[in-house]
């Protein structure tokens, strides 16, 4: 294995033994990030800062050890994760010079976790959408077909860490945009519990759906840097003040046995290409197989979620930057996000109070069907990755919109606000990747944790390893 | 019908996606978000997480 390609849990263990330094790692990944730059993941890399970093960390081990099974590790951030003196976009025209004096909280724990920052990461404008195609940026790639796009919001995440560029790489989440790039990319993908991770210092899109969490190789490295980005922070209003759940723990002691799965009826199996439906019936039947009862659930909570979902996201994106598009401009946006900021100021503020009534009623729904039931089981995205450019796909040979496609599964959970991962589950006919997304109850991350590593382990002792081609 | 969604059929899907909320019980279905009171001297501290029931 490349180290590039090491697991973060892998290259900790070999850096703790003193067989590999952190500037090896940062090297490495430096040099594919070079090799990669057609893929335009990278809309900032700090070298010299990089190098600086994994120096300290290397002199430090070698005098007492490792602080963290990340000190030492390359990462990266989604470019509205704020850095103290680097820039930071959200991949908007107004922030192209922005330079933040503080880190984001998560930020600042990854940092003190030792992790090493190799810069900022491409991204969808202000997070308002699902392919990364950004106007003030050059089109970010999916590493597996170039003229494919590679999900959002947070795609040169997902690129990042398919491609070897990084070992993990933050992302937010507001209707998808952690999972959806994981799924297209073919990397894991977790949304914590909302309040579980801070977000303080990520330039916000919708304060009551907004989620930090992380982009990985592997179930055991997403739960070491979500257990590293979490915990209490009394300035995040939304912040939970709760014991961080012992996710690397979990992951470490994969097992579904006696864990209650359900297919949601009419949902689960249903909008979705026919390579994604076979990878969920796939994954529901090793899911019984090791030790898990599989059933079925009714849950139209679900589909009414994706609606209520875009009610909030566009009228609170409305009101954070409304007016900079009165000031600025339709010009100074991206189509498809001018279009959002137009709606999101005319949705009525009954509109808007109507959506979070919605909401807590399927909070309710959503609790009630989970009494009895630990985890949900569904596609993460509907198809693989469409092409670039591409606005409509099809389903069942029924046109639908591709961003509709893309956050069907995702969008829900941000409502109710419960754990969500996107787990690689093989590869279509086009050798795209496909993912299921498993779905857990509010605060049992690390149930939902264990699942997917048993899940994962399962799947890879009979498919392939595969690792995207870069130059 | 707002000018906005007159001019444009995205936004007036948009709009119309809000407008169809309906079947709200007015005793029962209270708002997702709620405002809760910081206590003098708590800072930005609210008593408990917003959305955490």
């Amino acid at each position: 294995v490349s180290r590039a390609f090491l697991s973060i849990d892998e290259a900790a263990a070999r850096i703790a033994r003193r067989e590999i330094s952190p500037v090896e790692l940062v090297e490495a990944c430096l040099e594919r990030i070079t090799r990669a730059e057609p893929l335009c993941a990278f809309w900032t890399v700090t070298a010299e800062a990089a190098r600086g970093e994994a120096k300290a960390a290397e002199s430090e081990i070698a005098r007492s050890g490792p602080r963290h099974p990340l000190h030492g590790i390359p990462i990266a951030h989604k470019d509205l994760y704020d850095t103290a003196g680097v820039r930071t976009t959200a991949g908007a025209s107004f922030f192209l010079d922005r330079v933040p004096e503080e880190d984001a909280f998560t930020v600042a724990k990854l940092r003190t976790a030792g992790a090493v920052s190799l810069g900022k990461l491409a991204m969808h404008e202000l997070a308002a959408g699902a392919d990364s195609q950004n106007p003030h940026f050059p089109s970010c790639r999916n590493p597996w077909r170039r003229e494919r796009i590679p999900g959002g919001s947070s795609g040169g995440s997902g690129v990042a860490v398919a491609a070897g560029l990084a070992f993990a790489a933050t992302a937010s989440d507001t209707a998808g945009s952690i999972r959806i790039p994981a799924s297209l990319c073919g990397v894991v993908g977790l949304k914590p519990t909302y309040g579980l991770t801070s977000r303080r210092g990520l330039v916000p899109l919708a304060w009551s759906l907004d989620h930090a969490g992380p982009i990985a190789r592997s179930v055991l490295d997403v739960a070491i840097v979500t257990e590293a980005m979490a915990g209490h922070d009394p300035r995040d209003p939304a912040s939970a003040d709760r014991p961080v759940p012992a996710l690397t723990a979990a992951a470490r002691a994969p097992s579904v046995r006696g864990l209650r799965v359900a297919l949601v009826r009419d949902y689960s199996l249903t909008g979705c290409a026919p390579a994604v439906g076979a990878a969920v019936r796939d994954a529901a039947a090793r899911l019984e197989r090791l030790g898990a009862r599989v059933e079925e659930v009714a849950l139209p909570a679900l589909e009414r979620a994706i609606g209520v979902n875009s009610v909030l996201l566009i009228s609170e994106f409305a009101s954070l930057f409304g007016d900079r598009y009165e000031a600025l401009g339709a010009e100074a946006f991206g189509e498809d996000v001018a279009t959002l900021l137009r709606a999101g100021g005319e949705i009525p503020a009954r509109g808007y109070l109507d959506a979070q009534r919605q909401r807590r009623r399927i909070q309710r729904e959503v609790a009630a069907a989970m009494a009895d039931v630990d985890v949900l089981l569904t596609p993460t995205t509907g198809i693989t990755a469409p092409p670039i450019g591409e606005t409509l796909t099809s389903i069942d040979g029924v046109p639908t919109p591709s961003v509709m496609a893309l956050i069907r599964y995702t969008a829900p959970t941000n409502v109710f606000g419960a754990p969500a991962l996107a787990l690689p589950a093989g590869f279509d006919d086009e050798d795209l990747p496909v993912s299921v997304q498993l779905t857990g109850r509010p605060f049992e991350d690390a149930t939902l944790v264990q699942a997917a590593a048993a899940l994962e382990a399962d799947l890879a002792a009979s498919i392939e390893l595969r690792r995207p081609f870069v130059a | 019908v707002t000018e906005g969604e007159a001019q444009d059929p995205a936004v007036a899907a948009l709009v119309g996606l809000a407008r169809s909320l309906s079947g709200l019980d007015p005793l029962r279905d209270e708002p997702a978000v709620i405002f809760r009171p910081l206590a003098v001297g708590a800072g930005d501290e609210p008593a408990e997480p917003v959305d955490d029931e």
